[in-house]
């Protein structure tokens, strides 16, 4: 016969152990949670003071505007335009690196180059407007799913590219901008509701590349020289 | 829903971090013991002195494999005349009775008989051989197993303690070929450790079928093996330990048994013993936190009864909070939202922040799963058998995939206990 015990201790003591590496666990937990809310903390002051400065550009050009002011607007709009160099040149540098591949940096710094862009776009077809300046800006927002006419779009954009050079701009709206809310705005005040827009600055047209000589003639109704 | 998951995962995680540590606290605690037995304790008897020794083989559609276990048997290096072997022939509808017939006659003048009966399961088989059995000490042998020659000479010391009802020898894997094998060639030596440990605080919860040797006056004081049983060792085990008799690991001999080589032969075999455990488990649940039954009732009945379940739970918890949950947040975002689902998705998948993970778990089961590493370790140098012997793939399969498969045997059991189908052995 078996002397039966319950070895007390030893539950008690495993039970005091694993307590100690839950809490361990839990302060880990905690540690990484602080590391985390201050980095959320840095991201969010810089995303205030990258605001700030975008709503005091809008306060300037408001000012100027109405004091018809286009020299400092133009300075203003290049500020814009460094900005949207900084932004280009991060993501090149990106996708030249070895770290390149499809991950949430990619993304970042996509939606960031992208975001600066259409700042740039905005504010430029503003002055474009104010200043009456023979060149007007573009903005083509495509869509990369379902791409029948994607021979016809690469010769239009190509021409696109050649009319306005620096200043079109060219997005697909499927995936790197889907969260943007510029985007929606853009597509709201311009009652865009058909695919592959092209809004020029106070115009648009859409559904512009499935026919390529019409997409010519209508690029060309715009200011600036035609090319073809 | 998600918070009862996430607690549920948060238990389980607690429950098996404290059956490590605790049988590792029971670990260090018996280690100097054990280092100071040291060595292998072999009889110093003279053959002249040897007690008798019966081997009961029941056998049922065994004509590939009853050659080589009579053989393994008959080959022991024990007194021929102390040894007495019994094969029954549990209604086997194949070639089992001719093959043994054949290999009996290999054996002239030894004490090897052969009885043939109708099918009525292990247990009955068991019975016939422990009525007529001559031997002091009673062991079965499966007919899939094989034994070394040397295994009674160092079993039958460990019967000098009077208390000892039955000694259980290191049970091994033969010759595993595929990755199935390899797995259960790790799990059965984790197992055997286990059952070190357990022996220690007197809580074995099973003796094996492959020649684990008993005292034949306590089987029959018993009343034998229960036939009804689908896993008539369990139950035999449990009644033992009702009865406060004590069972020993031992070391020094090794077992051989062929492991089911097949998914579908894995789940048969174990669908049958989990669900003889948990049916076992419940039949004796009087034991369960009873301080009349000590450690057994504390540590081991409860687990008995609880594992599969909780097992289930587990894994459903698992996949509900890690992917069922977030795959249909995702969703219905996507489809709240309007956009190509495809898009969405992949971008949800860039969205991965190290920040946002569940650090706290992660650190909880690393814990885990570092001293389950320590156990396996300990293991393989008690069975004096090296952890890459079959690959390095073996230990991180047994470690994260292993229960996983275990746990889908669990859905049939239930399912079966459910739909109350029963198994016959």
């Amino acid at each position: 016969m078996v002397i039966r015990r319950v070895s007390t201790r030893i539950y008690f003591i495993a039970g005091l152990l694993t307590l100690s590496i839950l809490a361990s666990g839990l302060l880990v937990g905690f540690f990484i949670a602080d590391l985390r809310a201050s980095f959320l903390e840095q991201w969010h002051r810089r995303q205030l003071g990258e605001f700030e400065r975008g709503e005091r550009r809008q306060l300037e050009l408001a000012n100027f505007r109405s004091a018809k002011n286009c020299a400092v607007t133009q300075r203003n709009l290049l500020g814009t335009m460094e900005d949207v160099d900084t932004a280009r040149g991060k993501l090149e540098r990106y996708l030249t690196s070895t770290l390149a591949g499809y991950n949430s940096r990619l993304l970042r710094l996509n939606r960031e180059y992208a975001s600066t862009a259409l700042r740039y776009w905005l504010l430029s077809s503003a002055i474009w407007k104010m200043c009456e300046f023979a060149d007007a800006p573009g903005l083509y927002l495509y869509s990369g799913r379902g791409c029948d006419g994607c021979r016809v779009r690469e010769e239009a954009l190509t021409f696109v590219r050649d009319k306005y050079g620096q200043r079109s701009f060219v997005f697909a709206v499927d995936t790197d901008l889907l969260r943007e809310e510029e985007i929606e705005t853009i597509r709201k005040s311009h009652g865009v509701t058909t695919g592959s827009p092209l809004v020029i600055a106070g115009s648009r047209d859409s559904g512009l590349f499935r026919n390529i000589e019409e997409s010519l003639r209508r690029v060309n109704q715009h200011d600036g020289p035609a090319l073809r | 829903m998600l918070t009862f998951a996430v607690w549920l995962v948060w238990g389980t995680y607690f429950v098996f971090l404290y059956l490590i540590i605790f049988w590792l606290l029971v670990l260090i605690r018996e280690n100097n013991a054990v280092v100071e037995k040291g060595g292998l304790v072999e009889s110093k008897n003279k053959p002249s002195d040897y007690p008798t020794v019966t081997v009961a083989i029941p056998a049922w559609n065994e004509e590939e494999n009853i050659r080589e276990t009579i053989e393994s048997v008959m080959g022991l290096d024990y007194s021929p005349d102390k040894l007495e072997v019994i094969i029954v022939n549990d209604g086997s509808t194949d070639q089992t009775e001719a093959v043994a017939k054949r290999v009996m006659g290999q054996y002239a003048g030894r004490k090897l008989r052969l009885i043939t009966q109708p099918n009525r399961g292990k247990g009955a088989a068991l019975n016939t051989a422990l009525q007529t059995a001559q031997g002091e000490f009673f062991a079965p042998m499966d007919a899939d197993s094989l034994i070394r020659r040397d295994a009674l000479r160092y079993m039958l010391p460990d019967f000098e303690d009077q208390k000892v009802a039955a000694v259980l020898p290191l049970m091994k894997v033969w010759q595993p070929h595929n990755l199935l094998q390899r797995v259960q060639w790790c799990e059965y030596l984790v197992s055997v450790f286990y059952k070190h440990l357990m022996a220690i605080l007197d809580c074995i919860s099973i003796i094996p079928g492959p020649f684990s040797v008993h005292r034949t006056r306590i089987l029959r004081e018993l009343g034998g093996f229960d036939e009804q049983n689908i896993t008539e060792d369990v139950e035999l085990t449990l009644r033992l330990q009702t009865h406060h008799h004590k069972i020993v690991q031992n070391f020094h001999t090794e077992v051989y048994t062929k492991a089911p080589d097949t998914w579908r032969r894995f789940y048969r075999q174990r669908n049958r013993w989990y669900k003889g455990t948990f049916l076992n488990a419940w039949r004796y649940r009087k034991m369960a936190l009873n301080t009349k039954y000590g450690d057994f009732g504390f540590i081991q009945m409860p687990r008995m009864v609880v594992e599969g379940a909780l097992l289930l739970l587990v894994l459903g918890a698992l996949l509900y909070t890690c992917l069922l949950n977030p795959l249909a947040t995702q969703v219905r975002l996507a489809l709240l939202k309007g956009v190509d689902p495809w898009t969405h998705f992949a971008q949800t998948l860039t969205d991965f922040s190290l920040v946002d993970h569940e650090w706290p778990a992660y650190f909880f089961v690393a814990v885990i799963y570092t001293l389950g590493l320590v156990l396996i370790r300990y293991a393989h140098k008690h069975a004096r058998e090296p952890m890459r012997k079959h690959g390095y793939l073996v230990i991180p399969f047994y470690l994260f995939l292993y229960w996983m498969l275990t746990t889908i045997v669990y859905v049939g059991v239930f399912a079966d206990l459910v739909r109350g189908k029963t198994h016959r052995w």
